[in-house]
C-alpha cells in the first residue's frame, strides 16, 4: 500500500492528449477507480476519459490534487450534504470562479467521473447563481428566454405571495 | 350522523375523533384564500429551452434546483415556461404540492421560505414524532421546519419566536446582525382563544438562531449576559434624566420605566407569538385519509 501513492496513472482526454497524474488523485473518480480495479496493472494502459477534453479534465484533476487527501465518503453524508446549502469551502469557491460554459463542462465531467463531491460542489454553485435572484436576473445569467406574458408573470407572482384582500 | 342500521366504520370512525377546536394556528389564517399558489393550475406549452441551464442533462437540473430555497424556487418557477416545467417535474416538489400545500402556503405567507428546501419540508413532513419528546405530533414550527407537539412547541424556550427588541435585550445582537437569521413575518389575526386580532405585520426571529449570533458575537455565555446588563443598565440611566425632564416641563409624553434586565413574560399556551410560526397537519389527514394533515405553527 505504501507505493499506491507514488503510481501514476496515464489518461487519455476527448481530444487525445495524455495526461500522467498519480494514481491517489484519479482515484477520487469513481469511474477511474474502477477501471484500475478492472485493468489490473495501472500505469501501462491509458485510461481513455472519452467524454472530457483536456482543458476540462487539467481543471478536474486540479481539484482531484486539492482533495486527494480527504476521507472517503461515507453513505451518511450523501444525506448530509443534501441539506447544508449554501456552505462551500473557500478553495472550492475561488475553484469554481470560472464562465459559466466551464462550470457546466466539469459539472458534466464530474458526473460522468463519478466524482460525488466535486459534482456537489458544481450544483452548490449553481444554486448559488439562482439564489434570492429576481426571474430578470435569473433569465440574464443563464440566457433564458421568457415565454410568459407580462400579466401571466405577474398572476403567477401574486398568487405565490401573502396578501389580505382578495 | 344515521342511527339506524350499522354504517360501515369509515377510516375517520376507527381512528381518534376530529377535535371539534380551533388552535388558531397559521394554518387556520385563510391561507387557500390569501395565499392560493399556482401549483398545477397551468397549461404550459414552452417555446425556449433553460438557455446556459439546458447543458445540463435534467436530472442534474433537478439536484440544482433541490438545493433552492423555496422563495428562491417559487421564483425560479417564473423565469419562464420551461422553468416551471422543471420545478413542476422535480421529484421532492411533485411530492410536496401533492400532499402537502398547505404547509408552503404557510412558510411563503410569513416569508420564511428563504430558509428551507424541499429536502428539509419532505423531511418534516415524513415523521410523524415530536423531534423533542418522540410522540405523535401534529404541527410544523415554521422557522427550521421541525416537527413538534402542542406541549413542546407550547412549553420550550425556543418555540417562541423573538421582536428584535427582545433579541437584543436577550441576546445582545442588533438589526444589523439579523439579516441572515431565521425569521417570519406574522400575518395579521387571532392567534388565541382569547386573543383580539392585531393589524400588524410583526417581524419575529428564531430564538435559537439568534442566540447562537449571540454567542459568537459575544463569544460566550457570560460575555452576552454581561453585555446583555450593560445594555439594561444604560437604558435605566438614560431614563433618570429623561423622567426629571419630564416632571419639570411636563410636555413630552411621560417617559416608560425601562425593564431592566427582567425576562419577558412568556404565557406559554396562550401566548399569541408561539402560534404565529406553527402550522397543523393532522386533521385534514384524517379527514381525506393520507394527504393535507399538516398544521403549521
Amino acid at each position: 500500500m505504501a507505493s499506491e501513492g507514488e503510481q501514476t496513472v496515464k489518461l487519455v482526454s476527448s481530444d487525445n492528449v495524455e495526461i500522467v497524474t498519480e494514481r491517489k488523485v484519479a482515484e477520487r473518480s469513481m469511474l477511474i477507480k474502477n477501471m484500475i480495479e478492472d485493468l489490473g496493472a495501472p500505469g501501462e494502459e491509458p485510461i481513455p476519459i472519452m467524454n472530457v477534453s483536456e482543458a476540462v479534465l487539467r481543471k478536474v484533476l486540479e481539484w482531484c490534487t486539492h482533495h486527494k487527501n480527504d476521507p472517503a465518503p461515507s453513505q451518511d453524508d450523501d444525506a448530509d450534504s443534501r441539506k447544508k446549502t449554501t456552505d462551500i469551502e473557500d478553495w472550492d469557491q475561488k475553484f469554481m470562479q470560472v464562465d459559466q460554459e466551464m462550470l457546466f463542462e466539469i459539472i458534466l465531467a464530474a458526473n460522468y467521473m463519478d466524482i460525488k463531491a466535486l459534482l456537489d460542489v458544481g450544483c452548490k454553485t449553481v444554486a448559488n447563481m439562482i439564489k434570492g435572484k429576481s426571474p430578470e436576473e435569473i433569465r440574464k445569467t443563464f440566457n433564458i428566454q421568457n415565454d410568459f406574458t407580462p400579466e401571466e408573470e405577474d398572476q403567477i407572482r401574486r398568487e405565490n405571495e401573502w396578501a389580505e384582500d382578495r | 350522523m344515521s342511527t339506524s342500521s350499522e354504517p360501515t366504520p369509515s377510516r375517520a370512525d376507527i381512528t381518534y375523533p376530529q377535535p371539534n377546536k380551533k388552535d388558531n394556528t397559521l394554518d387556520e389564517q385563510k391561507l387557500h384564500r390569501t395565499c392560493p399558489l399556482d401549483v398545477g393550475r397551468h397549461q404550459l406549452k414552452p417555446e425556449y429551452d433553460l438557455g446556459g441551464l439546458d447543458k445540463l442533462p435534467y436530472e442534474l437540473i433537478a439536484d440544482i434546483l433541490a438545493q433552492l430555497d423555496l422563495r428562491s424556487l417559487f421564483d425560479f418557477r417564473r423565469v419562464s415556461q420551461r422553468a416551471m416545467q422543471a420545478v413542476d417535474g422535480m421529484p421532492d416538489f411533485k411530492q410536496i404540492a401533492k400532499h402537502h400545500l398547505t404547509i408552503v402556503r404557510a412558510l411563503l405567507a410569513v416569508e420564511a421560505g428563504t430558509h428551507l428546501s424541499c429536502v428539509n419540508v419532505l423531511e418534516a413532513l415524513k415523521s410523524p414524532n415530536c423531534i423533542h419528546c418522540g410522540d405523535f405530533a401534529g404541527y410544523i414550527y415554521a422557522l427550521n421546519c421541525s416537527r413538534v407537539c402542542f406541549l413542546c412547541f407550547t412549553e420550550r424556550q425556543e418555540y417562541l419566536p423573538l421582536t428584535a427588541l427582545w433579541v437584543y435585550r436577550m441576546f445582545g445582537v442588533d438589526l444589523s446582525h439579523l439579516s441572515s437569521t431565521p425569521r417570519l413575518k406574522c400575518l395579521p389575526g387571532r392567534y388565541s382563544q382569547s386573543d383580539k386580532p392585531g393589524p400588524r405585520r410583526l417581524v419575529l426571529y428564531d430564538a435559537q438562531s439568534a442566540k447562537q449570533m449571540g454567542l459568537a458575537l459575544h463569544g460566550s455565555q457570560a460575555a452576552m449576559t454581561k453585555f446583555a446588563i450593560d445594555a439594561a443598565w444604560q437604558e435605566s440611566k438614560q431614563y433618570k434624566p429623561r423622567f426629571d425632564r419630564w416632571r419639570k416641563t411636563a410636555s413630552a409624553p411621560k417617559p416608560r420605566r425601562p425593564r431592566g434586565e427582567e425576562k419577558e413574560y412568556d404565557g406559554k399556551a396562550s401566548n399569541r407569538r408561539r402560534f404565529m410560526g406553527v402550522a397543523i397537519q393532522s386533521r385534514a389527514f384524517i379527514a381525506q385519509g393520507v394527504d393535507e394533515s399538516i398544521e403549521i405553527v
